[in-house]
């Protein structure tokens, strides 16, 4: 599966048309399931790939600046690191919106507080405790998430 | 009227757009749709249609809705940082929904960082008993509408809608 075929492409061209300011673009694009699944389904040589395909086209179509914006918000799904390392290669300057969905995630992620991850700890260590009966001693999964 | 060249190597242009003060106001104006935009177009018609939403215009790439509030129908603007400099430098002051009058400005906020989103130019006074009023409104690079401010693909920004005029 490519990942045009992936995409909600009714729904996205809707916002993008819609869209009188980056914003409203960059919200409801990530709002999509299509969109929140794409970081899931392809890998990072996948997507910068297709990205590349769709923004060096001689003529590009709406349909292809549409499909540029998805895979730049779905990357935006990534752990934080791969996300910026992914933005770092990719050509943003072909469109107009393109630098906007980069600065916007970096400055709206919020990071992992040392509260956070010791709240998942405990939790974990609780769920635990409480649903098993071995002595073995769980080890937590922390897992990098946004608050 | 400038020339310029966008990121995708399209041409479009740019016109002299300033404020009441004399601050310039970046702008561009799109020049044509691509046969597939066409298309959808039609699609977005058969989905926003009925009660509540009447087509002004067919399908104008010049402007966007602030390019139409703000700029007289002659271009874009999409920087929401602009959009609060005019509002500023033209003296624009926040009207309570009660008092709201044909003319006056309609701006949609994104609720969680408070950004505009759209806008429109208000003409009706609200509904005495719903509170609802009509509003035109130019939707993205598709057509300009006449329509429920609480109706079409902005509706979910109701809520946070604010209305301004300028008063001196």
């Amino acid at each position: 599966m490519t990942i045009i075929n992936s995409l909600d492409l009714p729904s996205l061209t809707a916002a993008y048309m819609f869209a009188d300011v980056p914003i409203y673009m960059y919200k409801h694009f990530r709002n999509n399931d299509s969109i929140i699944n794409l970081s899931k389904s392809f890998s990072e040589k996948e997507i910068i790939t297709e990205f590349n395909i769709y923004i060096n086209k001689v003529s590009m179509e709406v349909k292809d600046t549409i499909v540029a914006y998805g895979i730049l918000v779905g990357v935006t799904y990534l752990p934080y690191d791969d996300a910026i390392r992914i933005f770092n290669v990719l050509d943003l300057n072909k469109l107009e919106w393109g630098e906007f969905v980069r600065d916007y995630y970096i400055n709206s992620y919020k990071p992992l507080t040392s509260v956070n991850i010791e709240a998942q700890i405990y939790n974990s260590l609780i769920s635990h405790t409480t649903s098993s009966k071995t002595d073995i001693k769980p080890k937590p999964k922390i897992t990098m998430r946004e608050i | 009227m400038t020339l310029i060249t966008n990121q995708r190597g399209y041409q479009e242009t740019k016109i002299v757009l300033q404020t009441r003060s004399g601050v310039d106001i970046d702008n561009y104006q799109s020049s044509d749709y691509s046969p597939s935009e066409l298309a959808y177009f039609e699609f977005l018609k058969g989905k926003y249609f009925g009660a509540g939403i009447k087509y002004r215009t067919n399908p104008i790439p010049v402007y966007n809705c602030h390019g139409m509030t703000f700029a007289s129908r002659r271009t874009c603007i999409t920087d929401p940082a602009l959009i609060y400099l005019i509002l500023e430098e033209d003296k624009y002051s926040e009207v309570n929904k009660s008092d709201v009058l044909p003319g006056d400005i309609i701006l949609y906020f994104e609720p969680d960082k408070g950004e505009i989103v759209h806008s429109g130019v208000v003409v009706s006074e609200p509904d005495i008993n719903t509170g609802a009023l009509w509003i035109v409104s130019k939707w993205g690079r598709f057509s300009e509408v006449y329509h429920w401010s609480h109706v079409g693909p902005y509706s979910e920004y109701t809520s946070s809608a604010k209305y301004f005029r300028i008063r001196k």
